[in-house]
């Protein structure tokens, strides 16, 4: 089997040039979308019948919350492939997502409070998907902070990557926190398999959503990278055939 | 649309502080996302542009 595709993701160069036409339009559509689910989840879509209409902080709260979780599942990949395979783009990619997966688990936690408020009366609950996304807040600016305080590159990439997997089994906590404990978290509204509990005029704004979130990411994300790669590659011949001036 | 007036909207029956203070947190977070990467590349490109210019003799 020809493997010579995987290689040549693992090359900075490769990447950074074949990124370079993406960045733009994936930013537009990301914010065009995240503009047209907005709008729908805020002025056209129904009131809840029990929780009247906070209920459309769903449309922010949910979004960040996948995203901070899936992040954290990128970051384990990433980790896993840094040690196998040492492919160079991994500890690039380790470096870049640590901070936008703690940005949005930030907002998925704060979204939460303020939704909790109106509808729990109270801002905070020390049950199990709260606690267990504080903590996986924690492990991001943990990731963050040995990464500023290593002493060198190397050790940061390869302290990061082991707190990344050891930090990884609080994943199936969170996921499954509402299911194993009795909070007072409500249960999962959307649902691989089985029908969603979630209204057809609520779920279409969602989804979405959930679709503008995932493509800010990765315009975010390909932005930190790039930057990264640049930072990492600056003294290689192509990258300072980038700045020559014509 | 679902509101019969924009007062009614801002107001969403006495939730409307809870939810436009949930939107108006995610457009600063979003907003962050963005425009640290984009200072960042500024800085880089200042700083290559300085180094250039010094290894670039001139004619």
């Amino acid at each position: 089997m020809n493997f010579s595709w995987f290689y040549k993701l693992g090359s900075p160069k490769w990447f950074y040039s074949m990124t370079t036409s993406w960045v733009k339009p994936i930013g537009i559509l990301s914010l065009a979308l995240m503009i047209i689910a907005f709008v729908w989840g805020l002025a056209y879509a129904p009131a809840d019948y029990l929780q009247g209409n906070s209920y459309r902080i769903i449309f922010i709260h949910v979004p960040s919350a996948f995203l901070a979780e899936s992040i954290y599942c990128m970051l384990a990949v990433c980790a896993f492939l840094f040690f196998i395979w040492r492919v160079k783009l991994t500890d690039v990619f380790l470096e870049s997502l640590a901070p936008i997966g703690a940005s949005f688990c930030l907002l998925a936690l704060v979204t939460g409070a303020i939704w909790g408020k109106p509808t729990w009366g109270t801002w905070w609950v020390w049950d199990a998907r709260l606690t267990s996304m504080l903590i996986l807040l924690f492990l991001y600016l943990g990731i963050i902070a040995f990464r500023q305080a290593a002493t060198s590159r190397k050790n940061a990439d390869r302290g990061c990557a082991i707190l990344t997997v050891v930090g990884a089994i609080n994943i199936p906590i969170i996921k499954f926190s509402v299911d194993w404990w009795n909070t007072l978290h409500q249960g999962a509204t959307l649902k691989i398999t089985g029908a969603s509990t979630i209204a057809t005029e609520m779920l279409h704004p969602l989804l979405l959503s959930i679709v503008a979130f995932y493509l800010f990411f990765v315009f975010v994300l390909l932005l930190r990278v790039r930057n990264n790669l640049l930072l990492r590659e600056s003294k290689t011949k192509w990258v300072n055939s980038l700045f020559i001036p014509n | 649309m679902f509101f019969d007036s924009l007062e009614s909207m801002l107001n969403m029956g006495n939730h409307g502080k809870y939810v436009w203070s949930s939107y108006a947190i995610t457009t600063v977070i979003l907003l962050w996302n963005f425009i640290s990467p984009i200072m960042v590349k500024h800085k880089i490109q200042q700083k290559s542009a300085i180094v250039s210019s010094k290894t670039i003799k001139p004619n």
